[in-house]
């Protein structure tokens, strides 16, 4: 009997590097079952296509929904819930929520079917996150002076308006051009990823000799880096949305998820951008007023503004105050670089854009504590809402708080407390990265300050009784 | 160049019908209305500033005397009373109503109002005992029930005799726009019919969104592949 062997076929595998494995202890991708779930075919896509299912409910709900607010269940579950979770999950999973964003998966969709997957133009390149800054400061702006959070319709609208957004990049542009570049959800989470305790990276003395590149180019077993990655040189968990394609697609097992300290990526920041450090520094304006704006003493001090500029517009009440509140944070960060200068010899600028980001955990906690507020203070809502769905009437008259107003006040201060800290050591830390002894205590103390007075501006705001928005 | 199979065809077909599922839908004016009672010499207008529509409805009211001078130092509060007509199973015998509550017929006031009405529907007396004569089982009857909204306070407005605030409308159909006007301390109502009629703004803002979403796709799907300009 002779045994019929297959003519050899020529093929050209992938270029395997013959290292050791990857044997580190604390990488959560050798763990049996997270490895198995995020290497399986069926992640991301498990969590993603239920949560677009969501979203399209609550867009409609929002749409042709109850018209007010308190009413509905899209306004309770958008604003109530998955807001004030998201900066909680950006600290504890990084960008993993953009993984799984109902308007990446409509992105994908759209380049599957009708993509041209054109290069990203250069300007958003350039100027993407100038754009996010930009986005995010109107969207806000916009939220007050045309009612978005408080407006299903707007909320809505908003909703449709970022749709469009990504079917207009899904349909053009490769990839995910819009999360990367243009999305202000992005810009937050990258900033705030960057904070966060979870870290994956290339393994860098099995990626130092692969040429193979499958994590940014992509394989046969996933597509590529959707937000232009590259785990082989990538240094910040910024634009990395735990997606695992590159997990999947890596021949040599390089890629390394870990958990790290909080805001340890912020303390070597190798190449700091301006962009990012006045985003860091808007967001902190935005959370003062998000915060004045539903204060009990915001009324008055609005009546007081009216009297003063001789108008009663809100468009321009509102817009100066959002405009003072936007400035007290970049300027105090100006002022702490120009009193740095003094002591480290580089420029004003240099300075800003160097510890703006250590602004960024003081800037997660205060976002959260404002949020703990729409979640404990208003959570109930969330059942109250969906239960008229169905036409049961339930809530009238009753609280929507799930906690006490004085427990959740602790909370706040609680999370204030650490976010000081934190932005306080961060600050630390990334003075002695930079500067020698004798330029340390000098480069450090102006910013020592600029958290001291942050932090207490946030306390001050969290001490006055805050109106309910539900 | 790739080619679409039906099947894919289908489902971004499905996927878009999904997304968006509402075609699009001509709107309704949206003028608004004016409307003028007199209640013991006292003339009242009521200006919607557009048409009457669910959620929250900007209005002013304007009061003038017998002499047709404006009435600034008037106290004006506003309820909206909803009229929906349901068909009701009438209570066999024996079936009594044990809150005593249900049948009572009252004017509404401005304290009863205030007081937590909302929701609560007022039947008349007559329904809330029933004989032998009515204990065979009866078609289901049409009833008008109202509901009252709570009273909201209207500010002065910009000039004299002038007042303004905004009424919270939960529900379309026909309603009734109670304005307690008390004037010298003699409380008056009046009362305006208006018709609250369904939004088609939602509709339309889904419609216009799926049309211009349909068209970026459709421009991508023309231009895929082509050569970047």
């Amino acid at each position: 009997m002779t045994a019929i062997t297959p003519p050899p076929v020529k093929t050209n595998p992938p270029k395997i590097v013959q290292i050791p494995a990857n044997t580190n202890s604390n990488n959560l991708l050798k763990n049996k079952w997270i490895g198995s779930f995020m290497r399986s075919r069926w992640y991301p896509g498990i969590i993603q296509w239920p949560t677009l299912l969501v979203f399209m409910f609550i867009m409609f709900e929002l749409i042709l929904g109850p018209t007010t607010a308190h009413d509905n269940f899209g306004t309770a579950l958008t604003w109530v819930l998955w807001w004030p979770i998201i900066p909680i999950l950006f600290l504890f999973l990084g960008r993993f929520w953009c993984a799984i964003c109902p308007f990446a998966t409509i992105n994908d969709l759209v380049q599957k079917f009708a993509g041209n997957k054109r290069p990203v133009p250069r300007f958003l390149k350039k100027y993407g996150i100038w754009i996010i800054d930009a986005l995010f400061i109107f969207i806000t702006w916009s939220d007050h002076v045309w009612g978005v959070v408080e407006n299903p319709m707007g909320s809505g609208i908003l909703m449709l308006t970022l749709t469009t957004g990504v079917i207009a990049s899904g349909a053009f542009f490769e990839r995910r051009s819009f999360c990367r570049y243009v999305c202000f959800l992005g810009g937050l989470s990258g900033n705030y990823a960057r904070n966060g305790i979870l870290q994956l990276r290339g393994t860098p003395e099995v990626c130092a000799t692969c040429t193979v590149a499958a994590c940014y180019k992509g394989g046969e077993k996933a597509e590529p880096c959707p937000l232009f990655e590259f785990p082989k040189t990538m240094t910040s968990s910024a634009n990395c949305n735990i997606c695992a394609n590159c997990v999947k697609n890596c021949p040599n097992d390089s890629i390394q998820l870990t958990l790290r300290p909080p805001s340890k990526e912020l303390w070597f920041i190798r190449k700091p951008k301006i962009e990012e450090a006045f985003l860091s520094a808007v967001i902190m304006g935005i959370v003062f007023v998000q915060n004045v704006t539903m204060l009990e003493a915001w009324t008055p001090m609005l009546a007081w503004l009216e009297n003063a500029v001789g108008t009663t517009s809100y468009f321009v009440t509102f817009s100066i105050s959002f405009l003072i509140s936007m400035l007290i944070p970049i300027s105090l960060l100006a002022l702490a670089s120009w009193v740095a200068r003094k002591f480290n010899g580089e420029s004003l600028l240099h300075n800003f854009t160097r510890f703006g980001y250590a602004l960024i955990v003081l800037d997660m906690a205060a976002h959260m504590a404002h949020n703990l507020f729409h979640l404990l203070a208003e959570g109930k809502s969330i059942l109250f809402t969906g239960m008229a769905l169905f036409g049961q009437e339930a809530g009238h008259g009753l609280s929507t708080a799930l906690m006490a107003p004085g427990l959740i006040q602790m909370l706040q201060f609680g999370l204030i407390g650490l976010g000081f800290l934190g932005s306080l050591y961060t600050a630390y830390r990334i003075a002695k990265a930079n500067y020698a002894e004798g330029k340390l205590w000098g480069t450090f103390v102006p910013y020592a300050v600029l958290m001291v007075v942050l932090g207490a501006i946030n306390v001050y705001l969290f001490v006055l009784p805050m109106a309910m928005r539900m | 160049m790739k080619k679409f199979t039906s099947t894919s065809v289908l489902v971004l077909f499905l996927l878009t019908l999904f997304v968006f599922p509402v075609t699009v839908l001509a709107g309704s004016g949206d003028g608004g209305d004016e409307i003028t009672r007199t209640v013991e010499g006292y003339q009242v207008t009521v200006v919607f500033e557009k048409l009457a529509s669910l959620g929250e409805n900007p209005i002013h009211i304007r009061v003038v005397d017998a002499q047709k001078m404006p009435v600034s130092q008037a106290e004006v509060e506003i309820s909206v009373v909803e009229v929906q007509e349901e068909y009701v199973e009438k209570p066999s015998a024996g079936q009594h109503n044990e809150s005593g509550m249900e049948g009572m017929t009252e004017k509404p006031t401005a304290e009863s109002s205030m007081s937590g009405m909302e929701g609560m529907s007022e039947k008349p007396a007559a329904d809330n005992h029933t004989t032998d004569m009515e204990s065979k089982p009866e078609k289901p009857q049409s009833e008008k029930t109202e509901i009252h909204d709570q009273m909201v306070k209207l500010a002065a407005g910009h000039e004299k005799g002038e007042y303004e605030g905004e009424i919270s409308i939960s529900n379309t159909g026909d309603a009734t726009l109670r304005v307690h006007l008390t004037v010298q301390g003699e409380l008056m109502e009046v009362d305006f019919p208006f018709h609250v009629s369904e939004s088609q703004t939602g509709k339309i803002v889904l419609g216009g969104f799926f049309a211009l979403n349909a068209a970026i796709i459709a421009a991508a799907v023309i231009l895929k592949n082509k050569p970047v300009l």
